[in-house]
């Protein structure tokens, strides 16, 4: 669609939309950036003095560190068990039959259609009869469940671009089917996986309704650490801290996944 | 297996030896459909063979049955004297060449040649002698680090080239491998790749759709269609000795009529007698190339004497393309543009005749 077609006014109404669009979606999440680094102690946007207390206190007190702590470590272990099992399915998907194919890779996504509130809760119904609530790998492996789309979908899109044609001359060349997933199949998805598990150890960090049914007492993520922050004492200016670390290690994770796809995108241009 | 495997070890330069490849009644069936049809056919050692069809004829899934990338429905497929139908790809040491290369993208040149060599446990110094001497074999020594991107078409099918023979494969697959090159290079590579077939012995079965390349490069062709092998031949009898209305059709142009073959003469279904060759008798069809038919004075004794009138006259580049509208039907004559003479003009009454030696009898085909 050439937007040339639209006019001179057309464009300069497009342009003002996109603009309006583009800072809608960014600003909540900057606004706190400044606000996270102010001396201050109450919530001005434009600080009139610096100071970086408010990450002291994430790493200082012990209830914000602990919180810190545990949810990266949930996040490294969830998206790391949702890594391995989502780049497993998705080459057995890809090898199943076109019919069997779609019913499991519906499965497999269906944790990003059911809202998370009824994931929660059936998580709680199983692990409470089980006794696991309030442990830490059962809650990990929650959170893998939850995650397992992330890794899937970028890694299975990933799959359906590489040419079906690259396993067949592995295997002419002597390849078997092992050695020909770990020499070409793994090499060509890097990019991919590395992007699903960054998507996932992100979601996995920030979740809150999951964790809230499962952690119990004792376990407390730092979503669950923040949200309870905000519903005690109001706002504590420790979350705007927070959500800057973890805004920093999004846009972080963002760029070397666009540089590393970009370069093998190069490279596989060629095979295509 | 074994035998390959060892050879490998062995120091290079290498003198390969293809083994023949034989079909036994093999058959690859989807649902209802036929892919391929109770194929026979005998491919001998170091023979450069050709399947040549239409698509949808099946040449391609006689390739993948070979490779083993599908697994035949019933037959025998037999690698020298072993019957590899039963055996996984990577285990038959058939090397395959495919139309888009299929280089490994994340390899750089080197890497890729050398990868069936490192996948057989090679030991690294023997393996950088080998790639250098299929590197070399295809003129690509200088290109040993680049990457794949880095190359143009041409070049990545000489480096697919090379890493299918790096390994002493017992037979050579081809799939349309030049297809995605424009017309020059094409000529070039369909050089090198016969040059280089002859030079190692090896055994090559090479599926494509085009005629001309089928034709300069093979030894013999299979013609298919519909799954079925229509007729496996040198170039020239394929051309003057077709088996059946389908292959004459597939290479050129030809005047097919319809009738009845008895004692040297053919009647056409209409009724008229031609001299003809062939000595069986019983329904058949007369296949006459348009390059055959020649007029007036040229026509000797003992050619069949018929008229026509000139419906349609072309110039086709070097040859004169005349339609006639005569008792046999409609008529295709082509003459070589040697004289300054003009071209007959539409609605003239030309006599014409053929050689009868070259007039070709089909029988049984109807």
């Amino acid at each position: 669609m050439n937007e040339y077609l639209l006019g001179l006014q057309g464009r300069r109404v497009l342009f003002a939309y996109a603009i309006v669009l583009i800072l809608f979606i960014i600003l909540p999440a900057l606004v706190l950036v400044p606000i996270s680094i102010s001396a201050d102690d109450s919530f001005v946007i434009i600080p009139e003095a610096f100071s970086l207390r408010w990450y002291e206190q994430l790493v200082g007190d012990p209830r914000w560190r602990n919180a810190l702590v545990l949810s990266l470590q949930v996040a490294a272990v969830a998206s790391v068990m949702a890594t391995i099992a989502g780049v497993l399915g998705a080459i057995g998907i890809s090898r199943a039959s076109p019919k069997v194919a779609k019913v499991l890779r519906l499965i497999f996504i269906a944790p990003i259609i059911v809202p998370l509130m009824v994931i929660g809760v059936g998580f709680y119904m199983l692990y409470a009869r089980m006794r696991l609530v309030g442990s830490f790998f059962p809650l990990c492996l929650a959170h893998a469940v939850l995650v397992l789309p992330f890794v899937m979908l970028p890694v299975s899109a990933r799959l359906y671009s590489i040419d079906k044609r690259l396993e067949w001359a592995a295997a002419s060349l002597g390849a078997g089917p092992y050695r020909t997933i770990f020499r070409v199949q793994l090499p060509l998805l890097a990019p991919s996986i590395f992007a699903g598990f960054v998507f996932a150890f992100i979601f996995s960090f920030d979740e809150v309704v999951v964790a809230q049914f499962l952690s119990g007492p004792r376990l407390e993520t730092l979503p669950r650490r923040m949200w309870e922050g905000i519903q005690m004492g109001g706002l504590e200016k420790t979350i705007t801290a927070v959500t800057t670390a973890q805004l920093l290690l999004a846009v972080v994770a963002m760029l070397i996944i666009s540089i590393w796809q970009r370069r093998s995108a190069t490279k596989a241009a060629s095979s295509k | 297996m074994t035998t390959a495997t060892t050879s490998i070890a062995g120091t290079a330069p290498i003198n390969t030896r293809g083994v023949g490849v034989r079909f036994e009644q093999l058959s690859k069936r989807y649902g209802d459909f036929y892919a391929v049809d109770s194929l026979d056919l005998n491919v001998a050692p170091g023979e450069f063979l050709s399947i040549l069809g239409p698509s949808g004829s099946g040449k391609t899934t006689v390739l993948m049955l070979i490779a083993g990338f599908v697994a035949p429905t019933s037959g025998r497929l037999l690698l020298g004297d072993q019957d590899i139908s039963q055996i996984p790809p990577y285990k038959r040491n058939i090397g395959v060449v495919f139309q888009n290369y299929a280089l490994f993208p994340h390899l750089d040149v080197r890497r890729n040649v050398g990868f069936p060599l490192e996948v057989r446990g090679v030991p690294k110094d023997e393996i950088a002698k080998r790639v250098n001497w299929a590197l070399e074999r295809v003129h690509m020594e200088k290109f040993a680090d680049r990457r794949i991107s880095q190359l143009s078409g041409g070049q990545q099918q000489r480096i697919a080239l090379a890493r299918a023979i790096v390994f002493e494969p017992r037979a050579l697959l081809m799939d349309e491998p030049l297809a995605a090159l424009d017309r020059n290079l094409r000529q070039d590579m369909q050089y090198e790749i016969r040059s280089l077939q002859r030079s190692l012995g090896q055994t090559v079965i090479y599926v494509t759709h085009d005629q001309e390349e089928a034709l300069n490069l093979s030894d013999r062709v299979a013609v298919m269609n519909l799954g079925r092998l229509q007729q496996v031949d040198t170039p020239k009898n394929l051309y003057l000795r077709p088996a059946n209305p389908f292959v004459a059709g597939f290479f050129g142009e030809a005047n097919l009529l319809s009738g009845k073959t008895q004692g040297g003469v053919f009647t056409t279904d209409a009724g008229i007698r031609l001299p003809v060759t062939e000595t069986r008798e019983g329904p058949a069809v007369l296949c006459v190339r348009p390059e055959m038919i020649v007029f007036g004075d040229e026509r000797k004794s003992d050619f069949p004497s018929l008229t026509g009138t000139v419906l349609e006259t072309r110039y086709r580049g070097s040859i004169l393309h005349i339609e006639l509208d005569t008792p046999l039907g409609k008529i295709n004559a082509v003459q070589h543009i040697n004289t300054t003479n003009d071209a007959p003009a539409e609605g003239t009454t030309l006599e014409f005749g053929w050689d009868p030696n070259l007039g070709h009898v089909m029988m049984g085909q109807v």
